[in-house]
């Protein structure tokens, strides 16, 4: 089936060394877990749960990220879903959970390049320097009125998630500041 | 060259001559001047008319503390800003600006009568005199005052330029480029943190740009203000902004910065962005705002020629320009004099000094002396001469005030003033900073802050300039002192009022010239009865211009001080609110224009709507297809037919915007039960059920269907505009109310695609493609769920209906929507599928008699009001409402509920909102029982149907009421709100 966000234009945009692009078909949960079970869960092979808010475990396409007291988003790629669907049946077995298929409820884009901090902070008000948000973070935030998931899994790369009504909104931003760029 | 222009003197580049127009006369004058140096370098003082009394004005500053000189910048159609200062508007070539508030023409204006009769606009004239009578009001006054009132074009056509926003984050902000605010980023730069320092101006140095020949530590202060400059801009740490001005000190050292990128460049309109708004996170706040000259008080201020001492020195210095050839100067203070001997020293003739103390520091006579300046202390200036620019000042000894005549006439082309100094508190009372009097200076200063912030320099009443350079050293983290050869103190006397020869009654003494403000004004409202600077700000209207009274606070302030015998600790002072100075609506909003003024929410489903050319409504945040017509169709045409289609064969809508929240966990049935007012013990897995939920207050806030999934998975919908607010009051009560509760919300709306399917050929249209499930009504009845497959994806089929009719809302991940609508949309055909929107969706739910939560419901309606009880659990010890449904006045007979209206006429179909009485014939006004909540026509019926809350409703069936509409009164019979087929035949079809 073809894979569609509905946004219309390319999904590419270049700023100079700085990219934007819509990522394609992703797998996403949502998982509730209390946090007396994180070691239960981390005992499951090859799993590894970041137990503080805003903390992300990253392991190849597969990011798991704190962003909640009780709540983590998982992110992985069709091909490895697999694999995370397994260790989430076994954490069930283990620990009392709710864990919800969100895969097609969101969209994400990747900011790459040195000017991606500048593009986030054009609509998102966090300090997204280095130091107080290092690689492996992840946060909720919003950019303008977009709610936004941003999650740093480079010094020069930002996984951006929304909700999948707002991409677009969210594209049409990328691309006047894109224009904004190129007027410059 | 023009006339005014002082050769070889300030900063703008001589190699570069430009040309501007100003009310269409064309000047010359260099890269570097602003409009208000450009006109002054050609003997132009006369930039507009004033508010009120439409006075000839000239330049009073030369920042942006500018009153006088507002003018309309014309940069082309759609590029028209009004009420731009002179003072700040750089030129370049082929810049085009105009007066404002006069016809026909700046010099001759017919607006001025209301100068000759000034005498009859005192303060509060229009409070007092637009009173009565009262018919005249609409008519007259307020189109009367509407046209006075304002300075400036309105723009007519949309703004034809961009404007972007962002947000910046640094360990030190420092606003003002000052010498203060220069030493403190320069140390600030060392600790290799983010500084950003930023100036209004269009270059940095502040007050050093203005007195070139001051030293700091031995280096000139041009070569002083560019070696820090250099520093600065060689830092990577510092960014540095010019033509940016800090608009407002918002909480937590949030600092909004509006800088202007474009305004200046000849080819601005080209190049992208003309303004940016960025705010600021610091995690220290250095104000460097320097202070304001102020004007002094005395009867004829106002007259083009007269400005602030400073501006001329700015002008000189700065600009190259000499504001007068021949000036006069009026002063309290000493640092007039340093304007004086610069304006003497560059060749000016100085007509004569006039002090209004009695003791001149002794330097400064010798210093007079020395140049041959003549000095008059203890005098006063009773009155200005000139027209439409000062000719002569009367000038009169302190003590011999009584005489009605001027002692002496000196004629001069230009009188420059100064009242002392105010330092700049604004930004510091933004931020909730408290201040102080200040007693030596006659003015307020900072005195705690409330956030990290600190103010250095002039700002924070420090006027010597080694000790304001060394302040902000400090400030900036350092430990160095400078040394500065400018460091004699100047002092003054802050006059609360000058003497003068006239009565109060004949002066035109202007406290705020922005606004018309005279100091018998401010005494007027005293006599009045306004003691609080509060009340008399507010009705004189001193302050309340455009400039915020940047010149004229203080001494409005000291008038009234006078006037009710109190010191002026004790009268306090207004508050200062952002924004700074005038901002542009473009600045504010950013790139909020178009497509990105607010999200549209569209669904998986939306583009196809959109090809088939169906009309939209918003619906919250979303966007909705309203009906789908085809040619010549209207909205009536198209819901009829829409409607008659679902009801005779199919019907296909897209029902994505549902809200869906999964409640997972053991306890989900608990939360359930808990939140919404039904039982959810006897709901099995597999099934799903109408919920009602009500807030604590007992009235309905939400409903939706909810499909339980398994012992421990719900699948709960909302309404669309509801979803938002029903996680929130869901997750709210389980985080405090409900903690103990092993239950998770997880927001789903956006993961599935709804496609709602209703209509007798329900069932066969989707037979085909649905793998994994069995669809005979045994098997899958009416209000079940079903996991399965359709068109080879995963579903979690419904059986659910809106409408009345065979239903079933197919939910499949959203990215398979489209895919799965067209494939039935395709296979209907046979079936004459028909694709309806959100207006037939509301008329076949009201046919059935299905509420609308914020339609037929407003706040106040309990699930009995809506006649839905049967939804209200008996048996449950405990839900949220369950209290307050108990509450006596809840349980009352006779309140509002919701009924039926059939109108006597068929044809007629109720405006939604309209009242309803009892007995038409009664006295106006007529006593409201109730009124129509939902009113449309009903096709299948033949007839319009119509729900309404009325009073007692339950008990009037059958009865006549009326509904007055505009054109006539309709006899409603109220029936049960329930239109078609009462039994449910169709819904549990076979």
């Amino acid at each position: 089936m073809q894979f569609s966000q509905d946004i219309s234009a390319s999904t590419e945009l270049v700023l100079g060394e700085t990219r934007i692009s819509q990522l394609d078909e992703r797998r996403r949960y949502s998982l509730r877990l209390k946090r007396d079970d994180i070691p239960a869960a981390n005992k499951i092979r090859g799993w590894q749960i970041p137990s503080k808010v805003g903390e992300t475990v990253m392991e190849g396409p597969t990011t798991i990220s704190c962003v909640g007291p009780d709540e983590w988003f998982i992110l992985t790629t069709p091909d490895r879903d697999a694999d995370t669907a397994m260790r989430l049946v076994k954490l069930a077995d283990k620990a009392l959970t709710s864990i919800t298929d969100i895969s097609h409820r969101n969209v994400a884009f990747l900011l790459e390049g040195e000017g991606a901090t500048t593009i986030l902070n054009v609509g998102c008000p966090l300090d997204l320097s280095l130091s107080t948000f290092p690689v492996g973070k992840s946060t909720r935030s919003i950019f303008e009125n977009a709610p936004v998931i941003i999650i740093r899994t480079a010094k020069d790369i930002f996984h951006v998630e929304c909700w999948r009504s707002f991409a677009p909104y969210l594209w049409t931003f990328f691309e006047t500041i894109a224009a904004e760029h190129a007027a410059k | 060259m023009a006339e005014y222009r002082m050769q070889a003197r300030g900063r703008v580049n001589e190699a570069r001559p430009l040309s501007f127009s100003f009310d269409g006369v064309k000047y010359s004058a260099f890269e570097g001047d602003t409009l208000a140096s450009g006109l002054l370098a050609n003997g132009v003082h006369l930039m507009g008319r004033s508010f009120k009394y439409h006075r000839p004005r000239g330049v009073v500053g030369a920042g942006s503390e500018e009153p006088n000189a507002l003018v309309t910048f014309d940069r082309g159609e759609g590029r028209v800003t009004s009420n731009v200062r002179a003072t700040t508007l750089e030129l370049f070539d082929g810049l085009v600006a105009r007066s404002q508030n006069r016809w026909p023409s700046l010099k001759n204006d017919v607006g001025a009568f209301n100068n000759i009769f000034s005498i009859f606009f005192p303060a509060g004239f229009y409070n007092k005199t637009f009173m009565w009578p009262k018919s005249f009001w609409d008519r007259v006054y307020e189109p009367f005052i509407r046209n006075l009132a304002g300075l400036g074009p309105a723009p007519t056509g949309p703004d034809a330029d961009s404007y972007s926003s962002a947000y910046r984050h640094c360990e030190t902000l420092i606003v003002g480029a000052g010498p203060s605010g220069l030493a403190a980023a320069l140390e600030a730069a060392k600790t290799g943190e983010r500084v950003i320092i930023v100036d209004e101006q269009a270059e940095f140095g502040g007050a050093l740009l203005s007195t070139p020949s001051v030293k700091i530590d031995d280096v000139e202060a041009w070569k002083w203000v560019e070696k820090a400059v250099d520093t600065l801009r060689s830092s990577p740490n510092v960014t540095m902004m010019r033509r940016t001005t800090a608009i407002g000190y918002y909480h937590d050292n949030f600092v909004g910065l509006v800088r202007r990128l474009t305004d200046h460049l000849e080819d601005g309109n080209d190049d992208g962005c003309r303004e940016a708004l960025i705010r600021v996170r610091a995690a220290k706040v250095i104000l460097a705002q320097g202070a304001i000259e102020r004007p002094l008080v005395f009867n004829g201020n106002d007259r083009p020629g007269v400005m602030l001492a400073s501006a001329a020195q700015t002008y000189l210095n700065r600009y190259g320009v000499g504001v007068g050839k021949n000036v006069a100067v009026f002063t309290c203070h000493d640092s007039a004099y340093d304007v004086a001997f610069d304006l003497h020293d560059a060749g000016i003739q100085i007509a004569a000094i006039i002090d209004v103390r009695r003791h001149v520091p002794a330097h400064l006579v010798a210093e007079t002396e020395t140049r041959g300046i003549k000095l008059s202390s203890d005098t006063a200036i009773t009155s200005t001469r000139g027209k439409l620019k000062i000719k002569a000042i009367e000038v009169c000894k302190n003590s011999s005030m009584v005489a009605n005549k001027p002692e002496e006439v000196i004629a001069c082309d230009s009188l420059i003033m100064s009242g002392g100094w105010t330092p700049s508190l604004h930004l510091f009372s933004h931020s909730k900073g408290s201040i102080k009097w200040d007693e030596g200076l006659g003015a307020y200063v900072p005195d705690q802050a409330n956030e990290n912030s600190i103010c250095v320099g002039a700002c924070n009443g420090e006027f010597n300039l080694s000790a304001g350079l060394s302040e902000g050293a400090k400030a900036g983290g350092g430990d160095i002192t400078y040394l500065a050869d400018d460091n004699y103190e100047r002092t003054g006397l802050v006059p609360f009022a000058l003497p003068k020869v006239k009565s109060n009654k004949k002066q035109m003494a202007f406290v705020d010239f922005q606004n018309d403000v005279t100091e018998k004004d401010v005494n007027l409202a005293v006599r009045e009865g306004f003691r609080s600077i509060e009340h008399i700000k507010r009705y004189t209207t001193n302050g309340m211009a455009t400039d915020q009274g940047k010149t004229s606070n203080l001494n409005a302030l000291q008038i009234a001080s006078e006037a009710v015998a109190k010191p002026v600790a004790k009268i306090g002072l207004t508050t200062f609110r952002p924004p700074f100075t005038p901002t542009t609506f473009g600045a504010m909003s950013g790139y909020r224009d178009g497509d990105l003024f607010e999200v549209t929410r569209k669904t998986p489903i939306d583009p196809w709507a959109v090809e088939q050319d169906a009309i939209f409504e918003p619906v919250g945040t979303w966007r909705r297809a309203w009906y789908f017509p085809r040619t010549d169709e209207d909205m009536h045409a198209a819901v009829a037919r829409e409607c008659k289609a679902t009801r005779d064969s199919l019907g296909i809508f897209d029902a994505s915007t549902l809200g869906k929240i999964e409640v997972v966990g053991p306890d989900a049935t608990k939360f359930m039960n808990l939140l919404y007012t039904n039982p959810w013990n006897s709901l099995k897995p597999g099934g799903c059920r109408y919920g009602l939920m009500c807030r604590k207050d007992g009235y309905i806030y939400d409903d939706g269907v909810v499909a339980r999934l398994a012992d421990d998975r719900y699948h709960v919908t909302t309404t669309t505009g509801g979803a938002p607010r029903v996680f929130q009051h869901m997750e709210d009560y389980l985080q405090t109310e409900f903690a103990h509760l092993d239950v998770w919300l997880t927001s789903t709306t956006e993961q599935w695609a709804v496609i709602a399917i209703n209509g007798p050929n329900a069932r066969k249209l989707i037979a085909p493609f649905v793998e994994g499930i069995d669809l005979s009504p045994e098997a899958f009845p009416h209000m079940a769920v079903r996991e399965g497959k359709i068109c080879g994806v995963p579903t979690r089929l419904f059986r659910v209906s809106f409408t009345g009719e065979l239903g079933f809302e197919i939910n499949i991940p959203a990215n398979y929507g489209r895919h799965v609508w067209e494939q039935l949309f395709q296979e209907g055909q046979q079936y004459d599928i028909c694709p309806y929107g959100t207006e037939s969706m509301h008329v076949l739910r009201a046919e059935k008699g299905f509420i609308i939560v914020g339609q037929d419901t407003d706040g106040t309606v309990t699930p009995h009001d809506a006649g839905m009880s049967w939804g209200v659990s008996k048996k449950k010890k405990d839900f949220v409402g369950k209290r307050s449904l108990a509450r006596p006045d809840l349980m009352a007979p006779g309140r509002k509920q919701l009924i039926g209206l059939l109108t006597e006429d068929p044809n007629v179909v109720l405006e939604e909102g309209a009242q309803i009485v009892a007995d038409p014939n009664q006295p106006i006004p007529m006593k409201m029982i109730g009124h129509v909540t939902s009113s449309y026509w009903s096709e299948p019926l033949g007839r319009s149907i119509a729900m309404a809350l009325v009073y007692d409703g339950f008990n009037l069936m059958d009865e006549t009421l009326h509904v007055p509409m505009p054109s006539e009164t309709h006899k409603v019979q109220v029936v049960k709100p329930m239109f078609i087929d009462p039994k449910g035949e169709k819904l549990n079809a076979v």
